[in-house]
This record gives structure tokens, sequence and C-alpha cells, in this order.
């Protein structure tokens, strides 16, 4: 990253410099660094819950203890890793994909990101408390999590409010950007693909944040203030909770992967050199899954007891979801055939997404089904499939984007030996650990258990060797990054990849502090 | 046929990659939408990985392959729109109906009652007025390691459920504290336990046996040690059982396997009547003092209520769980620990035992911690200390 602005020196100067930026291209830095240095202690976390079960009997943690690194390696990943990785994708790359010159309120993006490290403080804290962190699961299901609940609760539900702002502010700022700060000429459907898929996203953020910072509102004065929201002995409904909670829970599983395929999108084109195949089904898909994804959030409750035909609705809207996201994935095999393809770490990843993504979709079109739903819910086959859709599916997209974009963020290209060794590590490793998950449920385990009968021994044994080994798969990607940040790699053109187009691609490399402070022309697309 | 592989449904369903078939008529038509969903996702799969592979393989730029221009094709588009549309509703028609057949709950033939708590489940069989607590029986020293796991680790409770073959069974499952999950993947049946509402599923079971299940709901510390265990007998063992059950005799393990085993094979001698263990149990309920058989008592409850928190050792893990050894309510004066034990301690783990326990297993237990650990000793802790303690010591505080 070049700096055109003389930064103030000594350690104070760069402190100041990190803390007050509003540059789009620093912001989209730090939420990246924040994102991956929580991706490690939550990936920790796993590995702890994956020493822990890597035979029966106990062997690292008590249940109680076990219950608190479950529910924080939940969060973590989803609140402090995925979500912040995808907002630093989001402020590196759209001001530069449509050529603004930064984000349309650059100080709201400060703060936006600055409410993250001080929320996760607080959440992280729990875990030093009398009475030990939150233990409910990420899904902090009452009564478990208000009467039943430990006292680090409540700092859990300041610490999810402040992520809440923190996500709603970036979406005001993202939508603005996107409607507001085009470059002349590029109408709305010549967006890129990228800025398409987070304008949706961030109107999903807008539509379900403030519905989740409701509930934890409402089980907050539920805990201290008398409320019976969700406490039957006082006329409120525990079922209540899921249906708010899966009303935001189910569009935030959408929030984390339409991003992925905008990221996609953009890769395979480049390396298959041609154009997406479908761009404008694409877009519209894209919007369907969103659209949906409003009317689906029962199938997550399928056992809690429901009506007959409140289950049949959900069902069919649920299956309904494999359309588009069906039309996405044939539209990425259409845009590669007949293309010129080469298989660069980027490219890699991208395909091993499409593949694993497929599986976890599938999957997901199993637990549509409701009355088999009643065999796999809240067992290892569930796990086994978000894991599919969120560590096959949007980590393995993140890893694409950043092989694809970090030439052109630091000016250099990074170490492909290390980055293909990293993607194959990865891959086999990431089945692994969750493929077996998928026999596991079926055989009966249930999810969110500390030990487990002796049949099921083999299985948890390879998830355990599997997990280790894509743990030690992300060191080799950290050096990786590492070395390319100090600019240990070959430089890197302008253009960076041969046939990669869009805007960003017009700018040198490194992108300069401040690109676009005229508007550029674009080429007019058929 | 084979007898002995019906006897173990378990291992006669293991296919350690699959899902049970299960034996109730849910089971059976979950299993094949499952294995339909399942063949129509394997299609699916083959088709696009075989696009991709076949791409890789000719589209190679190192191949020399050109990449065509082409951005659309509506045609196709369309194709891969409706197809996959169709294949939805070719699979809704059957889930709909299974769904429908699930939900039907007219004429049903017998009625349990379940009830998931903080760590166990309670059974009641509403038209018999029997009730009954489920606890896990794997040993503690099992769990720590001390002694080699059992076959069934984790998969074992003191009580189980027993119902009869071909008689459809409505289970009213609820809870009295958090969620929780009833779930028996051989029956087909899983229901959420939640506080306040009564969840319904049914199932008719086809052969009798040994099935078993586990809580499928987080609901705290213990949410891995509340399995659930099936014995699903003749009707005519069946009825036998009820007839010992409600004398507040409950057949121990040994001989409900007896009768599973005898219903498998369909040929009833009077084997209960005569059986060794049966009557050296009820010879051994009448022999011993009060001292023994509270503290025999005693010690069988301890493992299942307390020790979960307060440990074998009545160390317990304080802060949260406070010692029982030398505790100074244990070793006071015998009503306040009666009162504590009944009533729990408001705001701590302790809950209230009055409910859980039924009065003589109350006493005895109560006995049990006040005479072990050396809390008995009343030099050192004074007068008050050990003692006996009866049902009706326990009862007089049930009524204040």
């Amino acid at each position: 990253m070049s700096h055109e602005h003389p930064s103030p020196n000594g350690i104070l100067g760069h402190i100041q410099r990190w803390v007050f930026t509003t540059n789009h291209k620093d912001i989209g830095t730090l939420y990246l660094i924040f994102g991956f240095s929580m991706f490690f202690i939550a990936g920790f976390m796993s590995l702890m819950i994956r020493a822990q079960l890597v035979q029966p009997g106990m062997q690292l943690l008590d249940p109680a203890t076990y219950n608190v690194v479950i529910t924080m390696h939940g969060l973590t990943m989803i609140f402090g890793a995925l979500m912040p990785i995808l907002a630093g994708f989001a402020n590196w790359q759209i001001p530069l994909a449509i050529g603004a010159p930064d984000m349309a309120f650059p100080r709201l993006n400060n703060w936006s990101f600055w409410l993250l490290p001080f929320a996760f403080t607080i959440a992280m804290s729990t875990l030093f408390v009398e009475g030990g962190g939150p233990n409910a699961g990420w899904t902090l299901y009452a009564p478990l999590s208000t009467n039943y609940g430990p006292p680090s609760m409540d700092y859990l539900i300041v610490s999810i409010h402040m992520l809440g702002i923190s996500s709603i502010l970036a979406a005001i700022n993202i939508i603005a950007t996107l409607l507001n700060c085009r470059t002349p000429g590029m109408s709305l459907m010549k967006m890129p693909i990228f800025a398409w898929s987070w304008m949706v996203t961030a109107f999903l953020l807008i539509a379900v944040m403030p519905v989740l910072a409701g509930t934890v509102t409402m089980m907050l004065t539920d805990r201290h203030f008398g409320t019976s929201f969700f406490n039957v002995a006082g006329g409120g409904d525990p079922l209540l909770f899921q249906h708010l909670f899966w009303f935001f829970g189910h569009p935030e599983v959408y929030i984390l992967i339409l991003p992925a395929f905008g990221i996609i999108s953009e890769i395979v084109p480049t390396f298959s050199r041609k154009p997406l195949f479908g761009r404008t089904s694409m877009i519209y898909a894209i919007i369907c899954i969103a659209v949906l994804s409003f009317v689906v959030w029962a199938h997550h409750m399928f056992t809690a007891g429901m009506l007959l035909s409140t289950m049949i609705f959900f069902m069919y809207t649920t299956m309904l979801v494999s359309v588009p996201t069906g039309i996405k994935v044939f539209n990425w095999v259409a845009t590669m055939y007949k293309g010129a393809l080469t298989f660069e770490t980027p490219m890699l990843f991208a395909i091993g997404f499409i593949s694993m993504f497929t599986l976890g979709g599938l999957t997901g079109l199993m637990l549509a089904i409701a009355p088999a739903d009643f065999q796999y819910q809240d067992t290892y086959f569930v796990v086994g499939h978000f894991h599919y859709a969120l560590v096959a599916g949007t980590l393995l997209s993140m890893f694409a984007g950043i092989y694809y974009w970090v030439p052109k963020w630091t000016g250099y290209y990074y170490s492909e030996r290390l980055g293909k060794l990293h993607f194959w590590l990865s891959l086999i490793s990431v089945n692994i650990t969750f493929m077996p998950m998928h026999f596991l449920g079926l055989a009966g385990m249930p999810r969110r258990i500390p030990d487990y009968g002796l049949q099921f021994a083999d299985f948890n044994a390879w998830c355990t060797l599997g997990a280790f080994m894509f743990g030690f798969a992300q060191l080799i990607f950290a050096y990786n990054m590492i070395q390319t940040m100090r600019g240990k790699g070959q430089k890197a053109s302008g253009q960076v990849w041969e046939a990669a187009q869009g805007l960003e691609w017009s700018v040198e490399s490194p992108a300069p502090y401040h690109t676009f402070t005229t508007p550029p022309q674009i080429k007019s697309e058929t | 046929m084979a007898m002995t592989a019906l006897y173990h449904p378990h291992i006669q369903a293991a296919s350690r990659f699959n899902m049970p078939e299960g034996v109730t008529p849910i089971s059976h038509s979950i299993y094949g939408l499952h294995m339909l969903i399942f063949y129509i996702c394997v299609m699916i799969a083959a088709i696009v990985f075989g696009a991709m592979g076949y791409i890789f393989y000719k589209h190679r730029k190192s191949q020399g392959a050109v990449a065509a221009q082409f951005r659309d094709h509506t045609i196709l588009e369309i194709v891969w729109t409706i197809i996959p549309t169709l294949i939805l509703i070719g699979m809704a028609i059957p889930a709909t109906k299974v769904l429908i057949n699930m939900h039907d709950m007219k004429k049903t033939d017998i009625n349990i009652k379940i009830t998931g708590m903080q760590w166990r489940w309670k059974y009641e069989y509403l038209d018999e007025g029997i009730s009954f607590l489920s606890n896990l029986s794997t040993p503690q020293r099992q769990l720590d390691g001390y002694e080699p796991k059992g076959k069934w680790y984790l998969r074992e409770v003191d009580h189980p459920l027993v119902i009869p073959i071909h008689k459809k069974v409505r289970f009213l499952v609820t809870s009295s504290d958090v969620m929780h999950s009833w779930w028996v993947p051989d029956f087909g049946v899983k229901r959420d336990a939640v506080p306040g509402l009564i969840t319904t599923a049914w199932a008719k079971v086809e052969r009798p046996g040994i099935y078993r299940g586990n809580c499928t709901e987080l609901c705290g510390m213990h949410h891995g040690y509340m399995p659930i265990v099936v014995y699903a007998v003749t009707d005519q063992d069946y009825h036998k059982w009820l007839e010992y059950q409600k004398t507040q005799h409950p057949l121990p393990e040994s001989i409900l396997k007896d009768m599973v085993q005898h219903s498998i094979q369909q040929k009833y001698t009077a084997r209960i009547k005569t059986s060794k263990s049966t009557a050296s149990i009820s010879k051994a309920r009448t022999v011993p003092s009060q001292k023994i058989q509270l503290m025999t008592q005693g010690k069988q409850i301890y493992p299942q209520h307390c020790a979960v928190c307060h440990k074998a050792s009545g160390k317990g893990m304080p802060p949260a769980f406070k010692a029982l050894k030398g505790s100074a309510i244990v070793t006071g004066p015998k009503n306040t620990t009666i009162r504590t034990v009944l009533n729990g301690v408001k705001g701590s783990a302790m809950q209230a035992f009055s409910t859980v326990l039924s009065t003589d297993q109350l006493a005895a237990v109560i006995t049990y911690i006040r005479q072990s650990w050396g809390n008995d000793d009343q030099k050192k802790y004074g007068r008050t200390a050990g003692g006996l303690i009866t049902a009706h010591d326990v009862k007089r505080h049930h009524q204040a």
C-alpha cells in the first residue's frame, strides 16, 4: 500500500494514521487484518473442540467449558471473521470497481470499523468473568440464554448491539456509494457483479440486523427488567425467540454467501478469458435468493412444533431457493465452457468453491425436505452441511479473492507455489474434516455434545485429523501473505492478470492512496 | 429368521454411512424420501462435476484452447430453471404426503407424556397413572476414564421407556426448564421439548427390540448426557410390565432385557415370576435395617441426581457447585438440609427436588449425604450432624 500523504513520524503518528483514517483502502486493510486475526482465534477454538472430540471420554474441556467454546467459536467466526473480511473486500474493491474516489461517507466508514475491536474485546472478556462465557450456542436459544444464562450473556448482548450498529452503518455506506458514486455511464445493470452482490447483501443487513438487535434487547429485559417475552411463566413464548432469531439468522447466512458469489463471478471469467455467462440472470438470481431468504426461516425449526400448513409452506419456499442457486452454479460452469482456462491459485480456489458449495447446496436441499429433516435436525449432518457452505464455501471464496486482489493491493505477487500448496491442503483437509460429519449425523450423533457413544469414534477421529491439517494449511497462507505484504514477491503490473476486466485493473499496482479523483471513462460494453 | 440380528436393531441397521431404516411406518417413509432426494442430489452432482471435468480437460489454455466470446443463451437458461423446478415439484408431493401422515394423531392407543428436564427425561403413562424418571446410567468412573467404557457408553439409562409393539403410541413432549429434544432415530421421531408447549408425534413399532436415542437440543452443561432408551415388547409383556410398575417395584434391567428377548422369540414362559433376580431383590427389600436401606437407596440416587455437580467425592466444583463434604448446610440441623434439597437455592444451580424425587427417595439421599464423607462426625460438627432422615421428616416439610 503506497501512501502519498506524508504520514506523521513515530509510533504515535502511525497509531493516529490508522485510528483516524477515512481512506477506503486503509479501512479495507483494517477490516481484513482484524477479520483474519479473529479467524485464527476462532479457528483455534475449533481445534479445541476437535481435540475434545478426538475419541470418547473427556480429553481437554469439561462439559461447561465445552459449551462456552462452541458458542464463542460460532459467534466469532460469523461476526468477527467472515463478516469483517467480506466488509474488507467491499471497502477495497467497491470504490475501485465503480470508479469512485472513496466511499460515500468516509468518516462513518471509520466508525463502522472501529466499533468492531471494542465489541470483540467485550465479547472475548466474557471468557474470563465469573460464571464463564455465554454457553447457549451461537443461536442463543431462550430460556437457556435468558433465565438460565450466565451473567456474561449481558456482555454479549452489548457486544451484539455494537456489531449491529457497525454492520448497519457499513451497509448504508455501501448502498449510498453504489447508488451515488458510480462513474458516469455506468448504469446499474453495468455495475460489476461483485458490487451487485454487495448491494443486495447491504439491503439484507439493513433489514435483519435491527431484528437481531430487538431480539437481544428483549433477552436483556427478560433477564433484568421483569418482562416475559420468552418466558412461559409470564405468558411469553420460547418459540418467539426462535422465530425472531431465524428471521435474522437465515438472511444472515445469505449475507455470508452472496458476496462470495460476487467474488467468484469476478474470478471465473478472468481465468476463463471469457465474459461471465448470463450476467443479467446472475444478478436476478442474487436478488431472488435475497428475497426468498425472508420467507424460509422456520425451516430451522421443523421439529420445534408448528402447524402442519406452516411446515408445508416453509418446506416449499426452502426448496425453491435451490432454483436460483442452481442457476448460479450452472452459469459459472457455462462461463468456463469453451474458455481458455489457466489454473492460478485464485482460479483453483474458485473452482474449489464451486464444487464444495455445490455439495453444501445439495445437502441443503436434502434438509429442506421437512419429513427427512426430522432425522437430520440438530445432528452432525447439519454441522457438515453448513460447514460445507461456510468453510468450503465462503472461506474458500475469500482465499480466492485475497489471492486475486492482493497483487493490486500490495503491488507484489504472492508465492504461487505456496498458494497452490495452501489450496490443495485446504481442499483435501476440508473434506476429511466435514464429509464424515454427514455420516455421523445420519448414524445418530447429535450436535453440540462434549462426549459421545463408542460407535461414533472412528469418524470423529478423522474429523479431528482433517481439522488440524486445515489449521496447519492456514499457517502457510498467513506466511505467504506476510511475505507478500513485505514486498518479497515478484512485482505486479497494473493489469496483474492477463484477462482481468474492470476499472480496478486500470490503476497501477499497488493502487495509489487516492484513485479516481476524476471519474474514469468506461469502455462501452455490449 | 435371524433372531440375533433382530435383537440388536442397531447392528442390523448398522450402515455406518447412512440413516437407519427404522421400525415404524414413518421411519420407513422418511428413509424412502431420504434415499430419493439423495439419488437426485447424486445425479445433479454428477452432471455438474462431469461438465466441470470435461471443461478442465478440453478447454485449457495450455492445450491451445482459444476462448469463445458468447455471453448468454436464453433457451439454456430457461431450461435449467424449469427442469429443477419440475424435479422439486416431484419431490414435494411425496414429502407433503409423509408430513401429513406424521401429523395424523387420530386413534392413538397409548399416550405417553415426555418431559425433558436438566438432565433427565420424565415419562408419564397418561392412561395408566404411572410415571418415572429416566437417567443416564453409565457409571461416573467410565465418564472420567477410570474404567473402560462399556458397549453402550452414554447410551444407557436406569429406567427405559417400555412400549408395546403394533400399537399406535402417541408421545406428548414438553419441558420443565429449557429446550430439549426427544429423538429416537429408529422411530423417525424427533420433537423439541419446549416449556409451555406440547409437541406431539406417534410411533407404531413393528419389531420388538431396544432402541436408543439422545437429547438433540443444547440444554446446558449435561446436554450430551441425557440418552433415551426404549424397550419395545409384545402387548402381553407390556401389560406384565405395567403390573410390576404399578406395585412400585420397578423391574431390574436384566429382567426387562429378558422380556425383549422373549418378545422377539414369541414364546412366553413364566420366566418373570420365577426369575432369581426379582426374588432376591424383593427379599432384600424386606430384610435390612432402616439405615442400611436408606443408605443403599441413597447411594443409588446420589450418582444420578447429585454427583453431576457435587461429584462422587462430595467435593463439588467450587465456586459454582458447592462441596457437600463438611458443608454447614449438610452437617447442621437436618431440617435445614431437607429444606435446601426440597426447595433448591434460588439464583444458583441448585434446583428444587421436591417434585423430582419421591419422599422415600428424598429421605434416602439426604440420609446418604449426611452420613457420607465424614459428615456424620459429631465431634467435629456438633450433635446435629448425621442421623437418619425418614420419609415422615420429608413429608412434614413438603406440606409446610
